[in-house]
């Protein structure tokens, strides 16, 4: 499997699908995001914690502009209470997520498109964007090991 | 005061392009009967500063939440996300009433604590406390120029007396329609 270059990543889902606000609790998966993340294109607030980081994103995609979380999977359990708001209010939210060996995302509390690689990460990407836009609706992206570089 | 009456005064005192963000189901009803089109009601009442934060970062608008103290001191992670941000449109009224008003009136912690204005100033926020604004009809009028003329991120803190005013609407608008309503209000 080939791996997606982080920049490649930012740069078409920052630039051509309009994600500019991003707010997450840094994890080690998602690193090589991490590391090239580029404030001409995108806007990244570091947040104290997962529900934070989603509030955050909320108020954002409240205002109208795009906006996402970067989490690990095992956190996803904490905003489980707190998404309630984003499904009564339809205020969506792309959730970037890693998922390591040991901890599986819960796919019961949004829906997830698994499976990215390189060849196929910007027609899942614009189907996200595409499903968000239309439905108001949040959508997961999963991460896994070795996808990313 | 009681807490209804200072809501009322408050929202008076803001602008029109100003953003009121309340949470928790009394407390939106008693700002429901000054509704204006910046107002936008929370049902639940978790981290709604933090919400507020978020709204605030991308406009320029002033945006006030309001709060309980119970809610306060168990979003005080939300203070601190706040004070880092240095937004300067984000305010939050802290409605103090020492008891949790919409649980049955136990008291909460706030006034246990030995500094919660020192804890809010030690982030690196400005805090305020407006109880003397709201003492008498003379010092209400003040409250107008003073709301206007702050710059965040900042505290205030209002004491108001206990108990909540009876018979009230519930938000008679739907989630999606204050959503719509309040992204419009921002986006103008």
């Amino acid at each position: 499997m080939e791996v997606i270059k982080a920049k490649d990543f930012w740069s078409y889902l920052c630039v051509d699908l309009g994600h500019r606000f991003f707010s997450g609790v840094p994890c080690k998966g998602l690193k090589p995001l991490y590391d090239v993340m580029d404030s001409e294109i995108m806007y990244y607030v570091p947040a104290i914690d997962e529900r934070i980081a989603l509030r955050l994103a909320s108020g954002v995609a409240l205002s109208g502009d795009k906006a996402g979380v970067l989490l690990h999977a095992s956190y996803m359990e904490n905003i489980k209470n707190i998404i309630r708001f984003n499904v009564a209010y339809e205020v969506p939210i792309l959730f970037i997520v890693y998922e390591d060996r040991d901890i599986i995302a819960p796919y019961n509390i949004v829906k997830a498109e698994v499976g990215l690689d390189n060849s196929n990460f910007k027609k899942v990407l614009k189907r996200v964007d595409n499903y968000i836009t239309k439905n108001g609706k949040s959508r997961m992206l999963v991460i896994t090991e070795g996808v990313l570089g | 005061m009681k807490r209804f009456t200072v809501v009322k005064e408050f929202l008076n005192a803001l602008g029109d392009s100003d953003v009121a963000i309340f949470s928790g189901k009394e407390l939106n009803k008693e700002a429901f009967e000054y509704d204006r089109e910046g107002n936008f009601y929370v049902a639940d009442n978790e981290l709604t500063m933090a919400l507020a934060l978020g709204v605030a970062i991308s406009t320029d608008k002033k945006v006030f939440v309001f709060c309980n103290d119970c809610d306060f001191i168990r979003d005080l992670s939300s203070i601190v996300q706040m004070s880092i941000s240095k937004c300067r449109n984000i305010f939050c009224v802290i409605l103090n009433s020492g008891i949790y008003q919409e649980e049955g009136g136990q008291p909460t912690l706030l006034n246990s604590m030995y500094s919660p204005k020192g804890i809010v100033f030690n982030t690196g926020m400005i805090v305020h406390d407006f109880t003397p604004l709201f003492k008498n009809k003379t010092s209400l009028k003040e409250l107008k120029n003073t709301v206007r003329g702050l710059k965040g991120p900042l505290s205030v803190f209002i004491g108001v007396d206990k108990g909540l005013k009876k018979d009230l609407n519930d938000v008679n608008i739907s989630e999606t329609d204050l959503r719509k309503r309040i992204s419009s209000f921002i986006i103008e």
